[in-house]
């Protein structure tokens, strides 16, 4: 655990209603950790997360400082390498419903592949992988709206499954998962030996699936380290409406 | 949903092409030309058996297009088209016109033969497949990609006005009453500035899976697949059948073929004297 696979810098970026959202932000995440973000609402966690992926410097480049910097595997995140990052940088948006447009679950999944210039036989064989792996067999042709919530929190994850990402940025991925749901994605992401970024809530999952853990707290870094040292300081986690 | 028939395995360019003559044959035929739209029903019949699509299929969606069709010509028969035509009948004190009657008919046969070759089209290629092809065809790769895009935003505006409308009808709305007018005209407002936004958040997402327009580009030149003697053969044996149905009087005519020529003839006067028989209607 030694590589840094992701490094952001001095990082700031608000919303066009002046919010700030990302307040100087430095980060570190190095190659096969689980890292988990947690924090209150309204924290920066999720735009955070877009920055990884580039989204955010992309279609909002007027919002984010000039000074911050963004490296993911040593490239850094501007528009001559969106293409290899967003092939390494597999993200997974809070709402399921943002992440599936297309009129079938099969083409969706088959989006991802098909724009890193796979051959057809590949492509068919990388989303057949993606739903045998997220339990969605049966459902290819099917319009991935007329699912229900919980099947297209996995749909979504299987979206970005099937373009087989080094770094995994997933978002709130357990939210409207039943229990049962909870724990088999707990224990698929726990199989998976890739890196993980993982903006959550859930602090059952952190706990389970991360090895360390940063607080946000009003587009800051407030704190970060080690599981056990970060879930005993009462104070830090309530102060960051964790508790 | 792909079926694995014979229409299914074609090249999109050539399916293409071929339904694309198909309509301009319906198109160029003159009226009276019955034997001539019996044979192109006939190579559609033919198309949907190789085709192995339900003919339930069809037989649904023709439905609105010929509700369409008699919205648009419906008055057609209550017009007099030059001084040659002759009144046949009349309905409520208004009188129905011959040439208006096979204006209609035909306005019905053609846009009946047209649809079914456009529903065979896409229901072998789907809108993806036939957008690509017409690309490799020489569309402009950004109306295709419009075009793509629209389609794609119909099932996610579509899953916004089903969103909106149980929100609405959560909260006791029922919109059956002309005062509610305002209220629908809100919905409507409302259901643009979500559908704006939410189109944004589906343009992330198909960026952070790796779309861009030089990437799309060079996905598609880079797969111009190879075709195959099967996709050459069915337009070239099409476009024979077409030829010989569209020119169908004149080499009668040619070959002499008085006989048939009668029969064909004969043909068109049982179509006039069916319309001829509605006098009594």
């Amino acid at each position: 655990m030694e590589k840094k696979i992701v490094e952001v810098r001095h990082l700031s970026f608000s919303y066009p209603d002046g919010t700030l959202a990302l307040n100087d932000v430095n980060l570190d995440v190095y190659e096969g950790e689980s890292l988990g973000i947690i924090g209150g609402n309204g924290a920066g966690k999720s735009t955070l997360l877009l920055h990884l992926n580039g989204i955010l410097p992309e279609t909002e480049k007027r919002r984010t400082a000039d000074e911050s910097l963004v490296i993911v595997d040593g490239l850094k995140v501007e528009k001559r390498n969106l293409e290899i990052i967003r092939a390494k940088v597999g993200i997974l948006f809070q709402n399921p419903e943002d992440q599936l447009f297309s009129a079938t679950l099969y083409d969706d999944i088959a989006f991802g592949p098909r724009n890193m210039g796979l051959e057809e036989g590949e492509v068919e064989a990388r989303v057949n992988e993606a739903l045998e792996r997220f339990k969605l067999k049966g459902y290819s042709g099917k319009n991935p709206f007329h699912l229900s919530l919980g099947e297209k929190r996995l749909a979504a994850m299987a979206t970005i499954y099937s373009m087989k990402p080094e770094i995994y940025c997933l978002d709130e991925p357990t939210s409207n998962l039943d229990p049962r749901g909870r724990r088999e994605l707990i224990e698929i992401l726990s199989m998976m030996e890739v890196t993980k970024v993982i903006v959550t809530h859930d602090l059952g999952m952190v706990k389970e699936l991360c090895n360390r853990v940063v607080v946000m707290n009003r587009g800051k870094v407030e704190a970060e380290g080690g599981v056990d040292s970060i879930f005993s300081n009462e104070d830090l986690l309530a102060r960051c409406r964790l508790k | 949903m792909n079926l694995g028939s014979f229409l299914h395995s074609l090249d999109a360019r050539s399916k293409l092409l071929t339904f694309l003559l198909f309509i301009i044959t319906v198109i160029s035929i003159q009226s009276y030309g019955i034997l001539q739209f019996a044979g192109l029903l006939l190579y559609l019949l033919l198309s949907i058996i190789l085709s192995r699509i339900p003919l339930s299929f069809f037989l649904k969606r023709l439905g609105f297009i010929l509700v369409l069709a008699l919205i648009m010509g419906g008055f057609l028969p209550f017009f007099k088209h030059g001084n040659s035509d002759y009144q046949v009948s009349s309905v409520l004190s208004m009188k129905i016109y011959q040439k208006g009657l096979i204006l209609l008919g035909n306005l019905l046969i053609r846009s009946s033969l047209s649809f079914l070759a456009a529903l065979i089209l896409a229901g072998t290629t789907g809108f993806t497949g036939i957008l690509s092809s017409m690309e490799r065809m020489g569309l402009p790769s950004s109306l295709s990609l419009s075009l793509g895009l629209a389609y794609r935003y119909l099932f996610v505006l579509g899953e916004e006005v089903v969103t909106l409308r149980r929100a609405a009808l959560s909260r006791g709305y029922r919109g059956k009453w002309i005062w509610h007018t305002s209220i629908i005209g809100k919905l409507i407002g409302n259901l643009f500035l979500r559908s704006y936004e939410r189109s944004e958040r589906v343009y992330h997402a198909m960026l952070s899976r790796g779309f861009s327009i030089k990437n799309r580009r060079e996905r598609l030149r880079g797969k111009v697949e190879k075709m195959r003697r099967a996709d050459y053969l069915f337009p070239l044996a099409s476009i024979l059948f077409f030829l010989l149905v569209r020119f169908l009087p004149s080499i009668m005519v040619l070959l002499e073929l008085h006989d048939f020529q009668l029969d064909y003839q004969s043909l068109s006067v049982v179509h006039v004297s069916t319309i001829g028989s509605l006098r009594g209607f």
